[in-house]
C-alpha cells in the first residue's frame, strides 16, 4: 500500500479504542479526585478555600495546572518505565512522544524514566511548598536536599541523554527549548514591567515556572509535529 | 533542501530501516530526511554520501 493509499492514524479504530481508553481513565480519575474534594470541602470546593487563605488568583490557577502537570509527568515516568520491558508500548510511537522502538530510542528509555522521576519529585515538592498546609521548618533541609539531588539527576540524565539521542531528535529537543525560552523571557519582561510600575501584584517562582512548562510542552508539540510527519501514528509508519 | 535518498535507497532495494541501521540513526531521521522536514548534519550528510560512493551534491540540491 503506497503513502497516498494508506489509512490515516486518526480516526482509525486503534485511535478511537486509545482515545476513548484515556477518556475513561480521565473520567475516573476526575470521579475520584472531585469526590475526595467534595468530602475534604464540604461548604465549597479548593478554589474558594485557597481564596480564603489568601492566595491570590494566579497562584491557585497555578497550583491547578501544576497539579496537572505533576500527573503527566508521573504517567510519563510509568509510560517510559513501561517501555523498557513492553514490545507493545515500544511500539507504539504516539505513547513514546515519536521515539518509537529504534535501537537509539531503545536506549534512551531508562535515562528517561530517571529524568521523569526526578522531574516528578522536584515539582512534587514545589508544588507542596506553593500549596497549604505549609509543612514545618524541621523538614526544609530534607526537602531542600531530596530537591538538590533529584535536580542532579535530571541534569545527569539530560546529558546522557544528548549523547543517545540521535541528530534528529536533538534538534527538535533544542529548538523547542529555544523558542520556549524565547516565549518566556518575552512574557517574563511584560509582567516585570507590570509588577514593577504597581499594575499586577507579584508573581511566585512557581507561577512561572508552571508557565514555562506549559509554553515548552506547547512548543515541543509544535516543533516535532513539523519535524516529524508521523509523530501521530501509533506504528512505524511506511516507507515514504 | 532536496535529496535524493529515496531514489538512492530504491535503487539498492533497501528499506528505510536498512538505510537507518547502515547510517546509525533512527528510521524517524531517515523519513524526516526523505520528506524534507530535516536537513542532515554535515557530518551526517557525508556519511551518507560515503554510503552510497557520491559527492554530497550528487545527493544534496540545495534550493535557493
Amino acid at each position: 500500500m503506497s503513502a497516498l493509499e494508506k489509512p490515516k492514524a486518526i480516526f482509525s479504530p486503534k485511535w478511537l479504542v486509545s482515545v476513548g481508553a484515556l477518556a475513561v481513565c480521565g473520567a475516573a480519575f476526575g470521579y475520584v479526585t472531585g469526590g475526595w474534594f467534595a468530602e475534604r470541602f464540604p461548604h465549597g470546593g479548593g478554589f474558594s478555600y485557597l481564596a480564603e487563605q489568601g492566595y491570590p488568583p494566579l497562584t491557585i490557577i497555578s497550583l491547578v495546572l501544576g497539579g496537572i502537570l505533576l500527573f503527566i509527568y508521573i504517567c510519563s515516568a510509568i509510560v517510559y518505565g513501561l517501555a523498557i520491558f513492553n514490545k507493545g508500548i515500544v511500539g507504539n510511537r504516539v505513547l513514546t512522544g515519536g521515539l518509537g522502538s529504534n535501537p537509539s530510542s531503545r536506549k534512551a528509555y531508562p535515562y528517561i524514566l530517571v529524568f521523569y522521576i526526578a522531574y516528578t519529585v522536584v515539582f512534587g515538592i514545589l508544588t507542596l511548598y506553593a500549596a497549604p498546609p505549609k509543612l514545618p521548618t524541621s523538614f526544609a533541609w530534607p526537602m531542600f536536599l531530596i530537591g538538590l539531588a533529584s535536580s542532579l539527576a535530571m541534569a545527569w540524565s539530560a546529558t546522557k541523554l544528548w549523547f543517545i539521542l540521535d541528530e534528529f531528535f536533538r534538534t527538535i529537543w533544542v529548538e523547542a527549548c529555544a523558542l520556549a525560552s524565547f516565549i518566556m523571557l518575552v512574557i517574563v519582561l511584560i509582567v516585570a514591567t507590570a509588577v514593577s510600575v504597581g499594575l499586577m501584584p507579584a508573581v511566585t517562582l512557581y507561577s512561572g515556572l508552571v508557565l514555562y512548562q506549559l509554553i515548552y510542552l506547547i512548543t515541543y508539540g509544535i516543533v516535532a509535529g513539523a519535524r516529524d510527519p508521523n509523530m501521530l501514528e501509533m506504528g512505524e509508519p511506511e516507507d515514504a | 533542501m532536496k535529496n535524493r535518498l529515496k531514489v538512492l535507497r530504491a535503487e539498492r532495494n533497501w528499506s528505510q530501516s536498512d538505510l537507518a541501521d547502515a547510517l546509525d540513526v533512527s528510521r524517524q531521521t531517515i523519513n524526516a530526511l526523505e520528506t524534507g522536514k530535516y536537513d542532515p548534519s554535515l557530518p551526517l550528510a557525508f556519511k551518507i554520501a560515503r554510503l552510497f560512493g557520491l559527492p554530497i551534491e550528487a545527493i544534496f540540491e540545495d534550493t535557493p
